[in-house]
This record gives structure tokens, C-alpha cells and sequence, in this order.
């Protein structure tokens, strides 16, 4: 008989418990329900359901004032993550975009950070705020709120503009679309105490994005006509929004003769570089027009034309520095200290600190991610997890993102090599 | 019913009164969740108690466990980030969730140790190396890390048949290299 493996002999202690663990308890006991009522995706879809349902969209209804929308991570703060806004930057681009069953407009704001980000909001306009609407609450879209909403943060290309382009269903009052991942709209799931509970169905498709400085104009089809309109705001700014539209799908791996077999997905992405949607037709640039198609490539089918300006890359001899290492004095991590030759001025950069046992192939990386300015010393201790009598290596490397990075801009691996260093721990 | 075809937040939901679907979201993760730990802690003993300690915290919260918007398997992997952390403060791996399920401590012993080192580090894994960097950080963070395609082209800012393309490729260059090497 064949040695079981320690993974098998887990598996078979965890069975056991598991077992024990339902005999002990055979039922959740309700008091644990009632303590989490606002928590439970179940409610929360309910919640919006019923807001949704019971929703009043005349024209000349005042809304009420609720809670703010929600900072999911907190407020933006200067010189870390996306940053924090720029005064100056902060414009209302669209304000008056009509939403087909009427009601307060649909409108989108455009910021930029101290981290050389553009940033993006799309919600419903009352008296000139932005916001999402439940029923006949307004809740407001406060500056610096991108996670979890219509929106979000995108870097700056080598000639400060943002390029992006978002295909995305919604529900009416400007929430992003509540659905877990891999659950269809629609989808009816088990709620509390077994009370079924729909996954809301979307109920509008919105467009929307930064096109950048060359866009001149822009075709999008919508409601079953063509519009062409000029872009807002000097960055390409568009926004499109109608009721839900079916999606374009296509054929994901194997193709069987039974079609039953056959998956198929989304042939839209919900982000690229440049439009790639059903929706937008046509855009004309300083250098061309461009015909848009569908396609899954995260650069969009407007690459050619859009005008990206690739973000100038630094070379090894101008991040290459001494590095020094020391083991800290509580033997539980290694302080690491180099003078930066290169700024961290934005969130297109970093200093990537690599720390390896010799003779390991296991590694700790660690991302020094805050400004520095060039010449700065930066000296940092990074803890070992689990401290073990050993020399290590400790590698810095510069990482950016690439010239021409994709729409989420994120650094680019290995990165230039900074510097060595070798701490002794025996 | 075949719980292997089930999507993860159902065989969590399932596993509130069927120990079996537990099994199957075990199968699933375990080696993962195993990957996950021994590229962060350097003993691959220690990579496995972390697992242990992680799979018997998942296990105890499973009777609460309710479908969120984020993947099960994210939230499998918080409560490994978590596991981490706790040992990382304390200096040393917690058995706190295992003690509440009364589950045998298992003992290591050096066959043990070198069969998780082979599952970890099997020869695949040395000529890993010597793949090109896309190939090796797609085979890498499909079939090491578990990510999904849709995970990695999002993360590499490509398609997915792009991915799919350099795991392909990857692998191909692997079996080559270790039939070469036999």
C-alpha cells in the first residue's frame, strides 16, 4: 500500500473534523444570522432590489440627502496609492447626459493626483452634485471615492494624459452592478433563513472613458441610432449611457459539436486602453479616424491612432547606487539604506527590495512604494518572517511600469537592478 | 452529485452539512494554499502548518461562510494572509483553530518532508528556470500560484489567450527538457 502523503493524512484529519464539527453543531443557530443582517451579500442584494424596485424616477421628484457613497480603502492621501487630488484639476465634465427613463441626469467628473493619475467618477447629477440615487435618496459621490463605483484611477501616459475606455452594465440610480463573481444577473441565490433573493439585473450600459487630447470626435450607437459628438473637456472625456444591452459573446476554448459544450464569455472587455465596445462606432483623431471593433486586446482597437505618449524609462547607469545592509539589532530583520539616484515622484515607479537566503531559491519582496525624491536616503528595515541563522542577498531593483503599459499600469518585472548587498546573520 | 464540477462558493455552502464538499474545496486549494506558504516561509514544515492552521480556520468558519462578492478563493487566501501574519507577530505558527476541532497534530518525520519537498520542488520546478521570463511567469502563476487565466491576464495586461498561449508553450518546453533530461 502506497505511504500516504502528509497533504492525504490533512485531508483526513480535516474530513474528521468536519464531520465532529456538524455533529456538534448540526445547524447555524439563528442568533448568529440576526448579528450580521447588514453584512450579507444576501441583504445587501435585497436591500438594493427593493430600493430599486420601489424607485420613483419623475423628473420633478426632490431627492433626499443620505449617507455619502462610502470610501472603500479611505480618503486619498497625498504621495501614496492613486494620491490625492489636484486642485485645478477637478472639473464636472458632463452634467446633463439624459438617462432614458428620465430623472436626474447622468453626469462624470475627471481629477488628477499628485501621483500622476487621472481619475474618473460617473454618477447621477442633483443640483449640481454628483452621486448614486436609492429610491429617492441621493447619496453622494464625494471626491476621491473610486472603488466600488462607476470609475475609477488611470495612469498618466509620458505626456500627462490618461487613455481609457469602460464598457460596464449598471443598475439605474448609477450603482455599479451588485453580483458576485461567476454568478450570472439574474441569478437567484440562497438568502437568510433561506429566503431566495435575485441578483438585481442590470439595468443600464454605460460607456465611458478618457479618449486624450487627439479625439476630435466621437460615434457611438446607442438606443438603436447613430450620434457623433465632440469629446468633453480637452481629455477625450465621453460618456454613453442607455438601457441594458445584450452583450457580444464569443467561444472560449475547445469548440465541441454539441453546443451545449461550448463555453462562451464576453467578447467586450469591461476596460482597455482605447474603445473596444459594441457601443463606439467611430473616432476621429488629429492623425486619423479609427474604426472601432471588438476585440479582448487590453489596448482597445484605437491603439494605433490614440496618441499614447510612451512614458520615458530610466537606464540601469542612472539607478545604479550602492546599497548597504545591516542586520537589525533585534536579529528579526535586515535594515536596508541606498541613496535613491532615481525619484519616486508617482505610482508609475518603485523600489522593489529583494531579500534571499544564499543558496535558496525563496524569496521576500518587498515594494518601498512612497515618494523619493532623487538623492534621498532611504532606509528601511524589512522583518524577516520566520528568522533563520543564514547569510542573505539583498537585491533593489527600480521597477516602472513599461512605455506603453496596458490600461491597469502596473510595474513592469524585474526592473532595473539598483544594487547589491550581503548581511551575515550567523 | 459530482462535487468536483461545482464552483467554489457552492461547495462552501454545501459544506455546512455535507463533510464531503469540504474534502473537494480542500483537493482543490490545498496545493495552492501550500505554494502560497513555502514562497513566503523558508522550512517547508512550517509551509505546511501554516496550511494545516489555515485549512482548520476555513473549516470553522465555514457554518457562517456566506456567498460575498469577492471569490471564495480570495477570501481562502485572506484567511491564509491572516495565518501568516498571526505567526509572523508571534514568532511562531498558531494551532488555535486546530486544538477547537480536536485534530491530531501530525507529525513530520524526515520521509515526510522530503515528499513536501518534492511535491514543491519537483524537477519541473528547477527547469523552471530556464524557460523565458513570460512563459515562466505564466506556468508559474497558473499552475503553482492557482490563478486563474482571466487573474493572470489581467495582472500581465494581456489577453487570456495570450496566457494560455505562454502556459502552453511553457509546459511544452518543460516536458521536452525533463524527457531530455531522463
Amino acid at each position: 500500500m502506497p505511504r500516504e502523503t502528509p497533504i492525504e493524512r490533512l485531508g483526513r484529519e480535516l474530513q474528521a473534523a468536519a464531520v465532529r464539527q456538524l455533529a456538534a453543531e448540526p445547524s447555524v443557530p439563528s442568533h448568529r444570522h440576526r448579528r450580521w443582517p447588514g453584512r450579507t451579500l444576501a441583504a445587501t442584494l435585497l436591500a438594493a432590489v427593493t430600493v430599486t424596485g420601489a424607485a420613483s424616477w419623475a423628473a420633478t421628484s426632490l431627492l433626499s440627502s443620505g449617507s455619502p457613497v462610502p470610501f472603500q480603502r479611505g480618503a486619498p492621501i497625498a504621495g501614496q496609492a492613486h494620491g490625492a487630488p489636484i486642485p485645478g484639476t477637478v472639473k464636472l465634465l458632463a452634467d446633463d447626459v439624459a438617462d432614458p427613463d428620465g430623472g436626474p441626469p447622468w453626469g462624470l467628473r475627471y481629477w488628477e493626483t499628485d501621483r500622476k493619475y487621472a481619475c474618473v467618477q460617473v454618477g447621477r447629477v442633483d443640483r449640481g452634485k454628483l452621486g448614486q440615487v436609492s429610491g429617492k435618496v441621493f447619496h453622494e459621490l464625494r471626491l476621491g471615492v473610486t472603488r466600488g463605483i462607476l470609475g475609477g484611477c488611470f495612469a498618466l501616459d509620458g505626456g500627462g494624459h490618461a487613455f481609457t475606455a469602460i464598457h460596464t452594465d449598471s443598475l439605474r440610480g448609477a450603482q455599479a452592478t451588485v453580483c458576485p463573481e461567476g454568478f450570472m444577473p439574474g441569478t437567484v441565490l440562497k438568502g437568510l433563513h433561506g429566503r431566495k433573493v435575485r441578483c438585481p439585473e442590470p439595468e443600464r450600459t454605460i460607456d465611458f472613458g478618457l479618449l486624450g487630447p487627439n479625439a476630435q470626435r466621437l460615434t457611438y450607437r446607442a438606443g438603436g441610432r447613430e450620434r457623433t459628438v465632440a469629446p468633453l473637456g480637452g481629455v477625450g472625456a465621453y460618456l454613453v449611457v442607455q438601457r441594458r444591452i445584450k452583450p457580444v459573446t464569443r467561444e472560449y476554448g475547445f469548440h465541441h459539436r454539441d453546443p451545449k459544450l461550448n463555453l462562451r464569455g464576453p467578447a467586450e472587455p469591461y476596460l482597455a486602453l482605447t474603445p473596444a465596445s459594441q457601443v463606439m462606432q467611430r473616432i476621429t483623431y488629429k492623425n486619423g479616424t479609427c474604426v472601432v471593433r471588438i476585440t479582448t486586446s487590453p489596448y482597445g482597437s484605437c491603439n494605433v491612432q490614440a496618441g499614447f505618449v510612451p512614458i520615458p524609462q530610466p537606464r540601469v547607469a542612472d539607478v545604479r547606487t550602492p546599497v548597504r545592509a545591516f542586520a537589525a539589532p533585534d536579529g528579526r530583520g535586515i535594515r536596508v539604506r541606498f541613496r535613491a539616484r532615481q525619484a519616486v515622484i508617482d505610482g508609475r515607479s518603485g523600489y522593489d527590495i529583494e531579500l534571499r537566503p544564499v543558496g535558496s531559491r525563496n524569496v521576500l519582496t518587498q515594494t518601498y512604494a512612497h515618494n523619493v525624491k532623487a538623492g534621498d536616503l532611504v532606509h528601511t528595515t524589512i522583518d524577516l518572517p520566520l528568522p533563520r541563522r543564514a547569510a542573505y542577498t539583498i537585491v533593489v531593483r527600480y521597477r516602472m511600469v513599461r512605455p506603453r503599459p496596458g490600461p491597469y499600469a502596473t510595474l513592469a518585472y524585474p526592473g532595473l537592478l539598483v544594487g547589491r548587498a550581503r548581511v551575515d546573520m550567523r | 452529485m459530482e462535487l468536483d464540477r461545482l464552483s467554489d462558493e457552492d461547495l462552501l455552502v454545501l459544506a455546512r452539512d455535507t463533510p464531503q464538499a469540504f474534502d473537494a474545496f480542500y483537493r482543490r486549494h490545498v496545493h495552492a494554499v501550500q505554494g502560497y506558504f513555502r514562497r513566503r516561509v523558508f522550512e517547508v514544515d512550517t509551509a505546511f502548518d501554516l496550511t494545516a492552521e489555515t485549512f482548520a480556520s476555513v473549516l470553522r468558519a465555514v457554518p457562517r461562510y456566506e456567498p460575498r462578492p469577492e471569490p471564495a478563493r480570495a477570501w481562502l487566501f485572506g484567511i491564509a494572509r491572516n495565518t501568516l501574519l498571526e505567526a509572523l507577530r508571534r514568532g511562531r505558527v498558531e494551532d488555535r483553530a486546530r486544538r477547537s476541532l480536536a485534530m491530531e497534530p501530525i507529525v513530520l518525520d524526515e520521509a515526510d518532508v522530503a515528499t513536501l519537498e518534492l511535491l514543491a520542488e519537483t524537477p519541473a520546478i528547477e527547469a523552471m528556470d530556464t524557460l523565458p521570463d513570460d512563459q515562466r511567469a505564466a506556468v508559474l502563476a497558473h499552475h503553482v500560484d492557482g490563478e486563474s487565466y482571466a487573474e493572470i491576464a489581467t495582472r500581465l495586461e494581456c489577453s487570456q489567450s495570450v496566457v494560455r498561449q505562454r502556459v502552453s508553450r511553457g509546459l511544452r518546453t518543460l516536458r521536452t527538457r525533463l524527457e531530455e533530461g531522463r
